[in-house]
């Protein structure tokens, strides 16, 4: 027979949280002396009592929602606060030297990084968040979840990436040092250009947004136009140009899903994407049911959803599972 | 277009709000003692929220990250405040203390005060456990869950709740079982 009882085994009981047998024992323990049942009857006492304790906020909902939005307008409108530098306070001496130092330790870095060879190898990857960065000659690369680029030198010789995943180009033009993506076994060649390129399971997808971008793979290339694209899978020889006709695809460069007239099934399979999600159309009658809804990428899937069922009211969401069923 | 999704934004937001605000201040009123305070820091943090325009990621767990970023924010809050009062009289302090439990006498019962009493001088992590056991009747599941610790650990922390509350109310609950015994009799 256990003469003492834990408190946390106790507390559990009263909780309704024990085992079965952790009540039991708790149980033989009480029953055992008066002074175990009246501990029992304290800590009871304790717990309960503290339930009715629970103090409600003084604020309505309301009216802290009201203090918010001022706060929020305040916040909004507050120019940073301009201090005058007192003249003694030495601190800032030697903050302004010590940043002159570094500043000249980072200049004398540049110049000699500028000066030598530089032929370091940079990559740069995502993992969970979308990246924008700009490249050594001006060029920005947005580089969606999951991606990864890689490059050498400083882009003033040549301009070589390596692409796995998916980005989107704006390219800097120079007609001198052309722009270069490899990516799969495809290679994509910019003649001043803003395009973006995804690459899934070996597959190759490359849309032009303004400018030309020659394609080539093995000894066949295309020209792509603005508005343009092609697809080209893995082990095919051939591919063809069609015209890309959503702006979904720049989805994680805008942050907004530009859902213009877009048939159902485009706006899921760029949404399953962009979540990853799973959501599937068991209606055929929806597949193409033309699409115009605001999306921003940060909005939940579950608000998404909603508003793309407000613009067909015949559309009927279920969950199963991990699954999403559009019916 | 833009312009109404905007609102929708701002009314799922203002929905977000309006759900949580008041059991969150609640809960820094638990750890903080102060209903200023505690409404200063849930609103921060809601702004906070808003500015980064993030809450949108968090949607599984909205609830528990609000109720552990209440809970970080009042412990660094009292923190801070701890290495103050190094430096300062705590004369406001105990007044303020006195005012409240003046107010609080007319509308609690002995037991009930001493209790408050009592749950005050808990250690802050106790405090907030306890807070989420007995006022949001929350599982140790649950509890574990939202503060990122083991189901073992919020067992100890209430156990040890329980031992300075018997320790604090130790001359009173005799004579409250003596009443309970009484009533029973009747």
């Amino acid at each position: 027979m256990k003469q003492h009882m834990s408190e946390d085994i106790l507390i559990k009981y009263i909780l309704g949280e024990a085992s079965d047998s952790e009540g039991r024992e708790v149980e033989t323990w009480r029953a055992a002396s008066n002074t175990n049942a009246k501990k029992f009857e304290d800590v009871k006492i304790i717990l309960e009592t503290s339930k009715r304790l629970a103090q409600a906020s003084p604020l309505s909902e309301t009216e802290a929602w009201d203090k918010f939005k001022v706060k929020r307008a305040a916040s909004g409108r507050e120019p940073g606060q301009i201090r005058s530098i007192n003249a003694n306070t030495n601190w800032l001496r030697i903050a302004a030297a010590a940043v002159l130092l570094v500043g000249a330790g980072w200049l004398s870095y540049y110049l000699y990084q500028r000066s030598g060879m530089s032929s370091q190898l940079v990559s740069i990857n995502t993992t969970n968040t979308v990246r924008v960065d700009t490249l050594p000659d001006g060029s920005v690369v947005h580089l969606n979840k999951n991606s990864e680029i890689s490059y050498v030198g400083n882009f003033r010789s040549q301009r070589v990436i390596k692409l796995k995943g998916e980005a989107f180009f704006e390219v800097k033009h120079n007609q001198y040092v052309p722009f270069t993506v490899h990516v799969n076994d495809v290679t994509v060649r910019d003649i001043g250009t803003a395009f973006n390129i995804k690459s899934k399971q070996q597959n190759t997808e490359v849309i032009v947004e303004s400018g030309v971008v020659q394609v080539s793979k093995n000894n066949n290339s295309v020209r792509l136009n603005a508005s343009e694209m092609v697809n080209i899978k893995h082990g095919e020889q051939q591919f063809k140009v069609e015209k890309s006709t959503d702006m979904l695809y720049g989805y994680y460069r805008d942050n907004v899903f530009k859902a213009d007239n877009v048939p159902l099934w485009r706006l899921i399979e760029v949404l399953n994407e962009a979540y990853n999600a799973n959501i599937k159309i068991e209606n055929n009658a929806l597949h193409n049911t033309p699409v115009t809804v605001p999306i921003r990428l940060q909005d939940p899937l579950i608000n998404v959803l909603q508003v793309i069922k407000s613009t067909t009211p015949e559309m009927h969401i279920e969950q199963s599972g991990q699954d999403i069923i559009i019916k | 277009m833009t312009v109404d999704w905007l609102d929708d934004n701002e009314a799922i937001f203002e929905q977000l709000f309006k759900k949580h605000f008041r059991e969150l201040h609640a809960y820094g009123f638990s750890l903080l003692k102060d209903w200023d305070v505690a409404e200063e820091i849930v609103q921060s943090l809601f702004l906070k929220l808003w500015e980064k325009n993030e809450w949108g990621h968090i949607q599984t767990s909205i609830k528990s990250y609000l109720y552990k970023s209440v809970y970080h924010d009042s412990l660094n809050y009292i923190r801070r405040k701890k290495v103050q009062l190094k430096y300062q009289t705590t004369t406001a302090y105990s007044m303020k203390d006195h005012t409240d439990d003046a107010a609080g006498k007319l509308k609690m019962g002995e037991l009930e005060q001493h209790l408050q009493h009592a749950l005050a001088k808990l250690p802050e992590k106790c405090r907030a456990i306890f807070h989420l056991s007995r006022f949001e009747e929350l599982k140790y599941q649950e509890i574990a869950t939202q503060l990122d610790i083991s189901i073992k650990t919020v067992e100890t922390h209430m156990g040890k709740a329980l031992r300075i509350l018997r320790k604090e109310m130790k001359e009173f609950l005799p004579f409250i079982a003596l009443i309970l015994f009484n009533m029973f009799k009747s």
